[in-house]
């Protein structure tokens, strides 16, 4: 706030070519994400299609009342906060963990092999994932059924197995990408501190815990920060689909999307929908400043802004 | 020392292999399924190796084989031109976003934060691509909306330029005169390979598995992608499962596409990615020239 | 027309192949018409068929048509969408589990009481009494009923070659305790086989004995099509005595044991030999015309239609149509011109369909079900009116006006077609209600679980929902709407 007064015009025309390359992206988000925002207010609207957006009569916070007002909503509330804070949690250890280790693997060849195939679980879409579990856990004719224990246990009547099964399936359907993401800021750390490091005598844990990981830092406070930012949200074909919507493992499978889609679905409630989106939106970006300005109070470089 | 570095070494390959069979397990049992005979598939359950092995699946999508290959043209196109738009709408705004000195810099940072978590939904974005761009069943539709550029990527360029661009490259190369569009294309670029290659990676999987924009803009099948296929197959027999009633008797004669055909058309949609992506990743690994620069 | 040529013209330059749609007489209004795709529709085909079609449209009744086949997986998505805009004109839609009322409730219908009244002669008779109810809320009309055999019948389709093996009467099945004994003695005989598939998905019949979709809702049942008292679906008599007889089976292995997390469909696996047999439902024609392995029982359920059968598919004018005069000219001329339904519904003659010597329609040389170019001979049940195009060669009837009539005077219909109860207070309610029924519907349905063990937990979930006062509200509803009747 104190370096803004000192910002006079011809500073800024010092920067007109920086200004100028924020250009195009500033009109695309402009356009893309910021001008269709004002429909944030069919979340407080009883949409009608023939009024549109504007013209539609108010609705107070009626939208909201369902997310409320029924005692599923305890639950979904529970399920969607709970599984995402565990696939942070787990997703992030275990893919740093991965990048780490492919950096310390000195063989290029089968290092480049495994980059290659970690990936494969990312590259197949959710509900082609939902029939390769179906091909492991089917009761008759599953994998795991026939071949591993030789018993039949009903895997989909079961609720118990299912918080496992759903964090396995994330963790197996994301890892390879996070570890990516991780690695290629490892390989992007400066090799003169690793060079220092083997000067002073440093193992290789140390290395690993005194270049690598405060290396890494910058990148999973961020992954972090904008995890926490969709931790309302959930992906809704691994809770959908993959348990193959069924009825008995609801309690352990339903998240807020899985709620709003089967309800609202049937019904084209356009103004409750948004509503749920709103709802969403609105705690993760509370939830991500306060996450941020601890973030900016300890390490401020990091922040997100 | 050595014998011990030697352990370590074969612990972390026996680890990484240990993954890789995990990951790469599962689609192998979706590959057999799809040359598995379906009655078999039916009766004796999932095998690595089929116990009755049959071409079934793609006789039956080498009838279609027209519309598959028109869907990887498609595929294809909008996953390069739209990777390359995004690519560069991307590094355009995250250099500047690096750079510390930038006045208002936190601002523009948080309105770019902002639209990570607040859209304005569907049904106004919607409108507005439809009723003031008109990019209904246009290739367009398949790449701008909510896929040219995300902050998220946006985000993960800044942050590696700010990791790994000394300043003082950056400030020694203004002080020989150059420009700041020079500084961007021939000190930062180059140094930023593995995050673009990274960044190609990332953007290129998610145009190629995009079925989204598709589904709500494109309805004119000589723009269908492999993925909108796909999706558009899984979510027929979704609704036939609940509505068919609406088609009486007659719903009895559409045959849905049968499991194996359902993975077969999943092992085509993954299998270009999976020949395409160690060549992408030799660039990945060439990119490790960073060192060497701290002024 | 235009805005579409000048977006692809820039696509254009970068890929080889695009289309681009004919330019529309200037003068002319065009009106865009959405129909669900039931089976495969080249880009070829629909452009020439829409030029056919515009030829007749232009000449008759001086309006032009933009025709838009919609995957009908998405086709809810699609046309909600653009609904939102004016792209859209015409639309097929869905009236199942108060689809009309809730199309009319969000504005997305123009009513066309009036335009109605004052249609021709001929178009107003094309719809009985029934249909006009199911197209109406309070007196008004926002759309027509896309004519159709009413409702069905419940069959079972067996594997003929077990039938044989076995000895098996396939007609002497014909209630759920035949039906039992068939199973079991199937299933002693050849237990690695399912005995009995689910029709689709996680679903073992779509026929059931209960009356559904009371009031246009989805949460509104009667024991039977002519029972008026409603209740809730898991305390009717006829749900607990189906269960009772799908969880017996269940427990002694005779259905799929992963029928709640199936995603096949059951006549493909009795055909194929995979399961013995599977609930179908059947009308007019044979329930296993498509499939030569299997044989049909007798009626389980006799021909009924359900509140929710009748006019389940309907056409209507969105109310963000620019054009509702010429929108409602087209859709008269879907309903009764012949030629322009003939084209429409067959595609083009000697392309896409050939005329044989009886005047039945054929596939033409080389072409069958699976590479016709245009879907519509393949699938007809989403076109507004088939019957008005000529009889197919595979038809098991000689005329389908005759047949559809005859038909729908023999089976019994439901005493509550035509109320309607008005769910916009009740959508909170609704959306509960969907997510409670989700979690036990199937398993119950099925046999997965037994329908008293979980009993009371649902009654304490419904109590919680508010279901009890609900079902009241719509009791006392329903009674005055049957005294005014």
């Amino acid at each position: 706030m104190r370096k803004k007064a000192k910002i006079g015009k011809k500073s800024l025309w010092k920067y007109r070519d920086l200004y100028l390359m924020l250009l195009p992206g500033a009109l695309y988000l402009l356009i893309n994400n910021y001008l269709p925002i004002g429909g944030l207010i069919l979340a407080f609207k009883k949409y009608d299609y023939t009024k549109g957006i504007w013209g539609s009569p108010w609705n107070g916070l009626k939208n909201f009342k369902f997310l409320f007002s029924t005692r599923d909503a305890a639950l979904i509330i529970r399920n969607t906060l709970g599984y995402n804070f565990i696939f942070i949690v787990l997703g992030t250890a275990f893919a740093v963990l991965v990048a780490i280790i492919l950096n310390e693997i000195r063989a290029q060849l089968p290092k480049k092999i495994y980059q290659v195939f970690i990936l494969v679980p990312y590259l197949i879409s959710m509900v082609v994932v939902s029939y390769i579990v179906f091909a492991f856990l089917s009761t008759d004719n599953g994998y795991i059924n026939n071949v591993i224990l030789g018993k039949k246990i009903n895997w989909y009547m079961q609720p118990k197995y299912w918080p496992y099964i759903l964090v396995f399936v994330n963790l197996w359907k994301s890892f390879g990408y996070n570890s990516i993401i991780y690695y290629a800021t490892v390989i992007g750390i400066d090799t003169s501190l690793y060079e220092a490091a083997v000067v002073d005598g440093a193992t290789r844990w140390q290395r690993i815990w005194h270049v690598t990981l405060p290396g890494l830092r910058p990148t999973i406070i961020t992954m972090t920060l904008l995890a926490i930012g969709r931790v309302f949200y959930s992906d809704f074909g691994l809770f959908y689909q993959v348990p193959m919507n069924s009825g008995l493992l609801y309690d352990v499978t339903t998240t807020i999307d899985v709620y709003v889609y089967k309800g609202l679905i049937l019904l084209n409630d356009i103004g409750r929908s948004a509503a749920a989106g709103f709802f969403q939106s609105i705690c993760g970006f509370l939830l991500v400043l306060t996450a941020n300005f601890i973030v900016s109070k300890i390490d401020k470089e990091n922040a997100l802004f | 020392m050595v014998q011990h570095d030697r352990l370590q070494q074969t612990l972390m390959h026996l680890f990484m292999i240990l993954l890789v069979l995990c990951c790469v397990l599962p689609f192998l049992l979706m590959v057999s399924a799809s040359f598995t005979e379906e009655a078999t598939l039916v009766r004796d359950g999932y095998r690595f190796i089929p116990k009755k092995f049959s071409l079934e699946t793609y006789t039956y999508l080498f009838k279609s084989a027209k519309t598959i290959f028109r869907g990887y043209g498609m595929t294809i196109l909008v996953t390069v031109l739209g990777t390359i738009l995004n690519l560069t709408l991307t590094i355009l705004f995250a250099y500047p976003l690096s750079r510390k000195d930038l006045p208002y810099r936190s601002v523009i940072s948080f309105f770019l934060f902002f639209t990570m978590l607040f859209n304005g939904g569907l049904v106004p974005t919607y409108m507005m691509y439809s009723n003031v761009f008109h990019i209904k069943n246009t290739i367009w539709a398949l790449i701008v909306p909510g896929l040219m550029m995300n902050a998220f990527y946006v985000i993960m360029m800044r942050s590696f330029f700010t990791a790994s661009i000394p300043d003082a490259l950056v400030e020694a190369a203004r002080l020989d005169g150059a420009s700041e569009w020079k500084v961007l294309l021939k000190v930062v670029l180059p140094l930023s390979k593995p995050m673009i290659v990274t960044l190609v990676l990332m953007v290129g999987l998610t145009y190629w598995n995009d079925w989204m924009n598709g589904l709500y803009y494109v309805n004119d099948q000589s723009l269908y992608t492999v993925q909108m296929i796909l999706n558009n197959m899984i979510n027929n027999i979704q609704f036939l499962s609940k509505n068919a009633s609406l088609f009486g008797a007659e719903a009895a004669n559409l045959s849905m596409p049968t499991v194996g055909i359902r993975m077969g058309i999943a092992v085509i949609a993954v299998l270009p990615v999976l020949v395409a992506y160690p060549f992408l990743q030799k660039y990945f690994v060439k990119g490790i020239v960073i060192g060497g620069v701290k002024g | 027309m235009k805005k579409k040529l000048a977006a692809a013209f820039l696509a254009t330059a970068m890929m080889a192949g695009v289309i681009a749609a004919p330019a529309a007489a200037e003068e002319m209004v065009t009106v865009s018409l959405y129909i669900p795709t039931l089976a495969n529709y080249s880009e070829d085909a629909i452009t020439e068929v829409e030029a056919a079609l515009n030829e007749m449209l232009a000449e008759k009744y001086g309006i032009q048509v933009d025709l838009h086949y919609i995957e009908f997986g998405n086709f809810e998505t699609s046309i909600n969408l653009a609904m939102t805009t004016d792209e859209l004109d015409v639309t097929c839609f869905f009236d199942q589990d108060g689809g009309l009322s809730k199309y009319v409730n969000n504005g997305q219908l123009l009513d066309i009481t009036d335009y109605f009244n004052n249609a021709s002669e001929e178009f107003r008779s094309t719809f009985t009494e029934a249909e006009c109810l199911k197209s109406s809320i309070n007196g008004r009309m926002y759309s027509v009923a896309r004519k159709f055999q009413y409702g069905g019948k419940g069959v079972v389709l067996m594997n003929a070659a077990i039938v044989e093996e076995l000895g098996i009467d396939p007609l002497s099945v014909t209630d759920m305790d035949s039906l039992g004994e068939v199973l079991y003695q199937v299933h002693e005989a050849h237990p690695e086989i399912y005995a009995l598939a689910p029709q689709s998905s996680a679903d073992i019949s779509w026929v059931e004995p209960w009356d559904k979709g009371v009031g246009g809702t989805i949460f509104l049942f009667t024991d039977s099509v002519e029972s008026t008292e409603l209740g809730s679906l898991f305390e009717l008599d006829s749900f607990a005595e189906f269960c009772s007889y799908t969880h017996q089976w269940y427990e002694d292995g005779l259905i799929m044991s992963d029928i709640l997390s199936n995603t096949m469909e059951g006549a493909p696996l009795v055909n194929s030999g995979a399961a013995f047999a599977c609930f179908v439902n059947a009308d007019i024609d044979p329930a296993n015309a498509a499939y030569p392995n299997t044989v049909v029982s007798g009626d389980l359920i006799a021909p009924r239609a359900t509140a929710s059968d009748i006019g389940n598919l309907q056409y209507g004018i969105s109310a963000n149509s620019a054009h509702p005069d010429e929108a409602f000219k087209l859709l008269e001329a879907i309903y009764t011109d012949e030629e322009i339904v003939t084209t429409l519904c067959y595609g083009i003659e000697g392309e896409h369909y050939i005329l044989n010597e009886d005047g039945r329609a054929d596939f033409p040389e080389g072409i069958s079900s699976e590479n016709e170019p245009y879907g519509g001979f393949v699938a007809t049940a989403v076109y507004p009116n088939y019957m008005l195009a000529p009889v197919k060669a595979s038809a098991t009837v000689d005329n389908y006006q005759e047949a559809v009539d005859e038909w729908n005077n023999s089976l019994t219909v439901s005493a509550n077609v035509g109320f309607l109860f008005d769910i916009s207070e009740y959508t909170d309610f609704v959306t509960a209600y969907t997510n409670l029924k989700d979690k036990y519907y199937y398993a119950v349905k099925g046999g997965t679980v037994a329908l008293e063990d979980v009993l009371p937990s649902i009654q304490s979930e419904l109590e919680a929902i508010g279901f009890y006062d609900v079902l009241a509200e719509a009791q006392s509803e329903l009674d005055a709407y049957l005294e005014t009747k």
